[in-house]
């Protein structure tokens, strides 16, 4: 893992990509606004994630983990009522949910790519990580974060890096809200 | 609120006892009906044994946090006290890795109960599953209320005289 530093030039390369990509593929105007990385105990996550969600507020989210050279997880929450603006959006009324939650899915696998080329060109690695596929699902934040929690916990991790973009999308009907949280283990 | 790891006792009426958002943790919730004392564990993993964080947070762990809550109760003579356990999901599911995951959730069930061993009368058992809950105890009352993601709210009533052993 590297210095701050280099993590917070891998997340400043990342925040580009994923302007772009999720701009082409959502059509719409995407900006995430990046914030410092922070050190964190990993049994903290409820009460540093909880400046930014409600943690006993149900969100929309979509989980990816990476495992390999880069060990980590990417946490977005969207409120609900946001989520199914984004999707009827993207899929111009398609209330399939599993198509909605294909779309979700997208949104969660292309962060992670560009995420993974940021850390891949800031760290000079070859890349060697391997993301999960994304999970999504409705339920309280902090069951989900202090899921992540114990499984940091149950396998040592005791110290984590956090840092989170504040995501916005300028869709016809208005703004979507939604944070992407990344957490990787020191 | 009652944090990962954290333990409390306490016979304040004013006091609500909470946790937000479970997943694969287990929050065991107590009340004695004579006492009106409550307690309420956070438990985050099964067992303790081999970890050195036992000493600096040992109420993460089942076999740790159980003993020490029920202990405490009884010390202040909330013998056999009624008793609600929640949690123990598996709310992250990846495909990768996904038994050890999973595990975590079903691993502190089966120690809670071990550890709870016949030392309280068991009300309510809300485990498993995949979906996380929120919970209150309210110690004025011995009212539980459990939360699910769609709003359903759940009451169990932790004060009732005939459930005392």
């Amino acid at each position: 893992m590297g210095t701050t530093r280099t993590l917070e030039e891998a997340l400043k390369f990342a925040q580009l990509e994923c302007e772009t990509a999720l701009t082409e593929f959502l059509g719409a105007d995407v900006e995430f606004h990046p914030a410092e990385w922070i050190e964190c105990h990993a049994d903290e996550l409820l009460s540093v994630v909880g400046q930014f969600v409600g943690v006993e507020e149900v969100y929309r989210a979509i989980v990816v983990g990476v495992y390999g050279d880069l060990q980590g997880y990417l946490v977005m929450f969207f409120r609900i009522k946001d989520a199914e603006e984004l999707t009827t959006y993207m899929l111009d009324g398609e209330s399939d949910p599993e198509v909605q939650e294909s779309v979700l899915a997208e949104i969660g696998n292309l962060t992670t790519a560009r995420l993974l080329m940021g850390f891949s060109k800031a760290l000079q690695t070859n890349g060697e990580a391997m993301p999960t596929p994304p999970q999504t699902q409705v339920d309280f934040s902090g069951s989900l974060l202090q899921s992540l929690s114990a499984l940091f916990l149950s396998q040592g991790q005791m110290k984590v890096f956090h840092s989170v973009w504040k995501l916005k999308v300028q869709l016809p009907k208005g703004l979507i809200n939604g944070t992407a949280h990344f957490f990787l283990p020191i | 609120m009652v944090n990962l790891g954290e333990v409390v006792v306490t016979d304040d009426p004013e006091v609500v006892l909470t946790v937000p958002g479970i997943g694969s943790c287990i929050v065991v919730c107590v009340f004695h009906p004579r006492t009106r004392l409550a307690g309420m564990a956070h438990i985050v993993l099964p067992s303790s044994q081999g970890r050195k964080e036992a000493s600096t947070k040992p109420f993460w762990f089942a076999d740790i946090a159980v003993p020490y809550l029920i202990e405490n109760m009884r010390n202040k003579g909330a013998i056999r006290p009624n008793c609600a356990i929640v949690g123990g999901a598996n709310v992250l599911n990846f495909s990768l890795e996904a038994s050890s995951i999973a595990n975590i959730g079903e691993l502190n069930i089966k120690a809670v109960l071990e550890n709870l061993n016949g030392s309280v009368n068991i009300v309510a058992q809300i485990v498993g599953g995949n979906n996380g809950f929120s919970v209150r105890l309210y110690v004025d009352d011995g009212l539980l209320f459990v939360k699910d993601k769609i709003g359903h709210i759940r009451e169990i009533n932790l004060s009732l005289p005939q459930m005392e052993g």
